[in-house]
């Protein structure tokens, strides 16, 4: 085995800026498939905790077609699915981004919507028992007293997604995205380096998961100190 | 401290955005002033000789290739200049099916499970490209002398995933243990690093890594395969005006010897 | 709202199954009068609490009905917030809202549900809370309380509704024993003021001294009931002799 690594290729001004331009890019992919994600999955954590079967039956369809399936075959689908002409937009082909970025969206909500609901069963019944005893409607027992506390639960599990999300972005590079696996597949072209470059490629995602890691961890410390009972 | 962490910032920043400027897959190429608008083709650039990136002499991302050369061609012969976008593998043929392109050439094989789906151009491949090879380690050549002594359970082959050459491997080899990739680079190491032992590939795409990094390989030719013809465009399925024209121009560059001459300039 | 007889609460012949194999209510009938102190005692899993939790629908039951203020309770009723409002509830586990102060948690729900002004409903919570001996811990949260002080929160939290009946559920049975009395002290005091309570509690001295009429329920039944000096002192039944002797006040 050829044990010698030669990084000689981060010498390279123009490598390192292509890596590092993917590398932006993943995180950016990455932090609106979270936030979009977030929004997104309202819908079916709140179909799924209805009581009435014809809103929760779908969305239960819908987040274990999700999650059972591999995120490759969904691209695919919705690729073919959303047929978007080729157009240019700063340099990026949209024909292929917002099928990639549909795809990334319905994706994490599925997986965040699982987390919201988790996170809302986890709140203790006697909240909402006191709530409704107290003369308050549903709505304003979800809004007021469940979900404000939920979301303490669903935090640090939201951390976590993000950073399966970050790994998962690189789906996109089969779509002609800049993200940091394309970038990885440009370098490869012209370098034999593979091995080494795929060692950085793998810090730099290091570089992203794990102070973020550590910033969940501290949000989620300061809520925990916050709710001692 | 606080200068430092300033410093890296912005140092990022402007790495990141030098970046940016080369980060498109979509590559125009402006062939003559006078035409108007493009022709789309669509391609997957990770396979030299046939399609590559490189830097050109500006120090941008530029694709080329004898798949590009003959896309050139075919877009000088529509009187439109070239817009080439670079995908993975597997999005090529929808791009087509769809029509959000023109046309595709990425050393794809017409099998008969994509012919349903698009229609295919005849092969561009010269009597030289067509030949498949198994690339083995030089210090393997007194031990494997012809494909018969790699057809051993002890042997492990490499070849791309959903290629023709991995039905090659599955053909000449069935006895061997065969590993089934995607990527070809991966392939090369392995063979490299002596995790496999041999490599189904194109000859001209053999040659191409053996004169760029890979000089401890060397070549064992397959037999002339029966109803092999070699890869082909591919386009719109009923699109048959433009496979016309596309058929037409493969014949003059097969003619006129520019497709050997490609196949020579890019493998070098 | 019509006030049939002075009975502030009916339950007719309630039944309550949680599953085909667990029967918490047996066919229940109960009237609560207005100003009634009435306690409900017996072993665990009689269905105490679960007759207390159907008195405001906590619990639907599985048939018969609730009366409540002449309104039959449903729970697919609109009406049923409004009713609970008049309805304060006070739990074992006495789920003070932990993200809110001690004041927000007692003026949200007037606020909200009663659209009582921001003034109004602070002057209201003070006044609460020095009635329960909290006056200073009104800016504090619950996670900074005792147990014995987050339920007199709770009780001031339920009483800022102006309810025509306080339905208690074992208030002090999860309390540290030195912490008992204080809570005790504050539901004395209630009683005295007139407050029409239903308490579901182990505390039997207490019962005996607070409570105009004594309940007693065994397997889903109501086995027996009285004064507390009949009760305590010549209970008729059996079953009320035996399990007054387990924890023996007689």
């Amino acid at each position: 085995m050829n044990t010698q690594l030669s990084f000689s290729f981060l010498l390279d001004w123009y490598s390192v800026s292509l890596l590092f331009q993917g590398l932006m890019m993943t995180l950016i992919l990455a932090f609106l498939a979270v936030v979009l994600g977030s929004i997104l999955a309202l819908v079916p954590a709140f179909m799924r905790l209805s009581s009435n079967k014809f809103l929760s039956t779908p969305a239960t369809f819908y987040v274990e077609i999700i999650r059972g399936t591999p995120m490759l075959v969904q691209v695919l689908l919705i690729y073919q699915l959303l047929n978007i002409p080729l157009f240019l937009i700063g340099g990026m082909d949209m024909g292929s981004f917002i099928p990639g970025l549909v795809a990334l969206l319905i994706n994490s909500s599925a997986y965040i919507s699982e987390i919201i609901r988790g996170g809302i069963l986890a709140v203790d019944k006697g909240q909402s028992e006191a709530a409704r005893s107290l003369g308050l409607n549903s709505k304003q027992t979800m809004f007021k007293i469940v979900l404000p506390q939920a979301i303490k639960n669903i935090f640090p599990a939201l951390g976590n997604e993000f950073v399966t999300i970050i790994k998962e972005t690189s789906i996109f590079m089969y779509l002609g995205v800049a993200e940091l696996m394309y970038q990885v597949g440009i370098i490869k072209s012209s370098s034999p380096a593979v091995t080494e470059l795929y060692i950085v490629a793998g810090l730099l995602y290091l570089a992203l998961t794990f102070p973020l890691s550590k910033v969940m961890n501290r949000i989620e410390r300061r809520l925990r100190y916050a709710d001692q009972r | 401290m606080k200068k430092l962490f300033l410093v890296v910032v912005l140092s990022l920043i402007t790495i990141t955005a030098y970046g940016c400027q080369n980060s498109s897959n979509v590559f125009d190429f402006i062939l003559d002033e006078s035409y108007d608008g493009f022709v789309t083709m669509a391609t997957s650039a990770d396979y030299p000789p046939y399609e590559n990136i490189v830097q050109d002499e500006n120090g941008k991302n530029t694709v080329v290739g004898v798949d590009i050369e003959i896309a050139k061609a075919i877009a000088h012969r529509l009187n439109k200049n070239l817009r080439v976008v670079h995908k993975g593998f597997d999005f090529l043929v929808e791009d087509v099916r769809s029509g959000k392109v023109d046309f595709i050439i990425a050393g794809m094989t017409p099998t008969p499970s994509r012919s349903e789906i698009i229609d295919f151009s005849k092969s561009y491949y010269t009597e030289d490209s067509v030949v498949q090879v198994v690339l083995i380690h030089k210090d393997d050549a007194t031990l494997y002398q012809s494909i018969e002594d790699l057809n051993q359970s002890t042997i492990r082959v490499g070849a791309q995933t959903g290629s023709i050459q991995a039905e090659f491997a599955e053909t000449f080899t069935p006895l061997a243990t065969a590993k089934i990739v995607q990527d070809l680079k991966e392939l090369l190491n392995n063979l490299e690093n002596n995790q496999i032992d041999a490599l189904f590939t194109e000859e001209e795409v053999a040659n191409t890594h053996m004169n760029n990094g890979y000089e401890n390989f060397v070549k064992l030719t397959l037999p002339e395969l029966e109803g092999y013809e070699g890869n082909a465009v591919g386009v719109q399925k009923g699109n048959t005006e433009l496979l016309t024209i596309i058929n037409e121009v493969i014949d003059e560059l097969l003619a006129d010897g520019s497709i050997t001459e490609w196949l020579e300039v890019y493998s070098a | 709202m019509q006030i049939k007889d002075n009975n502030i609460i009916e339950i007719k012949d309630l039944k309550k199954s949680f599953n085909s194999e667990t029967h918490a209510l047996n066919g229940v009938n109960l009237s609560i009068k207005k100003g009634e102190v009435v306690t409900i005692i017996g072993p665990s899993g009689s269905g105490k609490s679960t007759l207390l939790r159907c008195m405001n629908l906590m619990e639907v039951p599985t048939s018969g009905e609730v009366v409540f203020e002449g309104h039959l309770l449903n729970i697919k009723d609109k009406n049923i917030n409004k009713l609970r409002e008049k309805m304060g509830m006070v739990f074992q586990s006495f789920n003070l809202f932990p993200h809110l102060s001690v004041l927000e948690n007692i003026t949200l729900s007037p606020k909200l549900v009663l659209n009582t002004p921001e003034q109004a409903a602070n002057i209201l919570a003070q006044s609460l809370l020095e009635k329960v001996g909290l006056s200073e811990k009104i800016n504090t949260y619950p996670n900074q309380l005792s147990g014995g002080q987050k339920q007199r929160v709770a009780i001031a939290r339920a009483l800022a509704m102006n309810p025509d009946v306080m339905l208690f559920d074992e208030p002090t049975s999860a309390l540290d024993p030195e912490m008992v009395g204080e809570v005790l002290s504050v539901m004395r005091n209630l009683a005295n003021q007139g407050m029409t309570m239903v308490i579901v509690t182990h505390e039997m001295s207490f019962a005996k001294e607070v409570s105009d009429r004594v309940v007693f329920m065994a397997e889903g039944l109501i086995v027996e009931q009285g004064t507390p000096e009949v009760i305590f002192s010549k209970p008729k039944e059996e079953r009320t002799k035996a399990f007054l002797k387990r924890v023996s006040v007689l």
